[in-house]
């Protein structure tokens, strides 16, 4: 409870106060760069994305209209999302990506016997990366996030609703996608 | 194959993703995020032009502070680095060649008060020079045709004189550290993946003016001229200079442009070519520049960037000019 309540006292002194930030800096940056990584997969391009979210929170704290810090975590989350969305929105980034995954998994598991099973990481990037941003962004906000449905519609600004019947296409779609690359990856 | 939301959770929970993060680029950025909040803050409150009361709130903060003397390099070590010092030298200078002596907002003793006590001085902008040139080795930057924004910071030195710690990056990842105490600079060619250490040296230095240098720069300045005009986006009132500087060499040619504001008499926006008329593509745009702003000492020191080799480079034996 005390941790909350001191998350919460950064959050309202961080507009005019740079240790505050700097200690918010501190207590979110693992959580904005581990998303980026699921979303980028890339860590070099994971590192370029995270920083132009927090050089945004600096420069635009002062018209944060937050409370809490959940708020403020929030906030970082729809910042990211929208960050990472313009970048895996071209095409030719998007097939980077899905290269560079395609690297990591042949060279670690050439002919994984349970690819369909039990895909891998990069196998699974692989599937998610060709799903529409929306989709990738609800897939990895609800399973590799944690997030409940209501937070990701507030990160979203839709309502659980939506986020519950984006979620259920997203995993159709995420099937479709990963039947054939498990398939080639078993060696079918 | 995964069947429903809770067979697809387990599925990625048990997946081992690898987010640990580098310690180099989490120090990194939180020095570069709170840079720019600071920036943002400084900007807010005291450079935000437009809003109701921003003349008056300029004049108080002018009061307040007294600005201070600017700066200036003789020492042209570092390429990119050298080309934005260098415009500042000459911009202070043609200040005071102010048109027909005329201009009340340009008598040289109001630029000098209005300049005397700054000890802090922040630029950015753009520039299409990439890499770091060395004087004397025939290393030179390299002309880019995709503008790369640049950042400066400095502070005044000890002696009141030149300039003490000063850092100046660009978005190719060019890094130049210079620090008074020890003395010691440091210049990170990303290119190369190289970092020069200079021990015992500031490469690049600069010399915080007074009326004195003011009227030695007029005499080296050529063909010069101002005229008065209007901010394209504010409407303030401000003098647009252009002059140049033919140096010994083709190399050492310059000239400007120039925008100064005439109310706070302080210089906010600079071009720079590198040649003596004014041709092609400016090699340096300055677009903002911010006075008096308090530096935080984490920003001038260096850290090696990660794999990075580090050439340790000799004393001179004198000191460059």
């Amino acid at each position: 409870m005390g941790r909350v309540e001191d998350g919460d006292d950064l959050v309202a002194r961080a507009r005019d106060d740079a240790d505050a930030l700097g200690r918010l800096y501190e207590r979110h940056y693992d959580r904005v760069f581990a998303y980026c990584v699921r979303r980028l997969f890339v860590k070099a391009v994971a590192e370029d994305v995270t920083s132009t979210v927090f050089l945004h929170v600096a420069r635009h704290i002062c018209d944060f209209a937050g409370s809490r810090e959940q708020d403020f975590r929030n906030w970082l989350y729809t910042i990211a999302t929208n960050e990472v969305n313009a970048y895996v929105r071209t095409t030719k980034r998007r097939a980077q990506l899905f290269e560079a995954a395609g690297r990591l998994r042949v060279a670690s598991q050439p002919d994984s016997p349970t690819a369909l099973d039990r895909p891998d990481w990069p196998l699974l990037y692989q599937a998610i990366v060709r799903l529409r941003p929306k989709h990738q962004t609800v897939i990895v906000l609800r399973f590799f996030e944690g997030l409940a449905n209501d937070e990701i519609a507030g990160i979203l600004g839709c309502r659980p609703a939506t986020v519950r019947v984006t979620l259920k296409r997203a995993l159709d779609a995420l099937r479709r996608q990963l039947l054939p690359l498990a398939a080639e990856a078993s060696g079918g | 194959m995964f069947k429903n939301e809770d067979d697809f959770a387990k599925l990625a929970d048990a997946l081992d993703v690898d987010t640990v993060s580098r310690p180099d680029h989490r120090e990194e950025l939180r020095r570069r995020m709170l840079s720019a909040f600071e920036e943002a803050r400084l900007s807010r409150k005291t450079f935000r032009l437009g809003w109701p009361g921003h003349r008056r709130r300029i004049v108080e903060e002018q009061q307040a502070r007294r600005w201070g003397a600017i700066m200036a390099s003789r020492v042209f070590r570092y390429g990119t680095a050298a080309a934005v010092v260098a415009a500042v030298i000459v911009g202070v200078t043609f200040m005071s060649t102010s048109p027909n002596g005329s201009g009340e907002a340009w008598a040289i003793e109001q630029t000098v008060a209005a300049l005397k006590d700054v000890k802090t001085v922040y630029q950015s902008g753009k520039t299409y020079l990439a890499g770091i040139g060395a004087a004397g080795s025939g290393r030179r930057p390299k002309q880019v045709d995709m503008p790369l924004s640049f950042e400066l910071w400095a502070r005044r030195g000890s002696d009141g004189s030149r300039s003490g710690d000063l850092r100046f990056e660009v978005a190719d990842g060019t890094v130049v550290v210079v620090r008074e105490k020890p003395a010691c600079s440091y210049a990170y060619d990303p290119g190369e993946h190289t970092v020069r250490v200079h021990a015992d040296t500031k490469m690049v230095t600069m010399t915080w003016f007074g009326a004195e240098l003011f009227t030695a720069l007029r005499a080296k300045s050529k063909d010069w001229r101002a005229s008065y005009g209007k901010d394209e986006k504010t409407g303030r009132a401000c003098v647009f200079v252009t002059c140049s500087q033919v140096g010994k060499a083709d190399d050492r040619s310059r000239s400007w442009w120039w925008q100064f504001d005439t109310e706070t008499k302080l210089p906010i926006r600079v071009k720079q070519w590198d040649n003596a008329k004014r041709e092609g593509t400016p090699g340096m745009i300055v677009e903002k520049i911010i006075y008096g702003q308090k530096l935080k000492d984490d920003l001038f020191k260096f850290k090696i960037p990660q794999g990075a080799k580090v050439i340790n480079v000799p004393k001179p034996t004198t000191q460059p000019k």
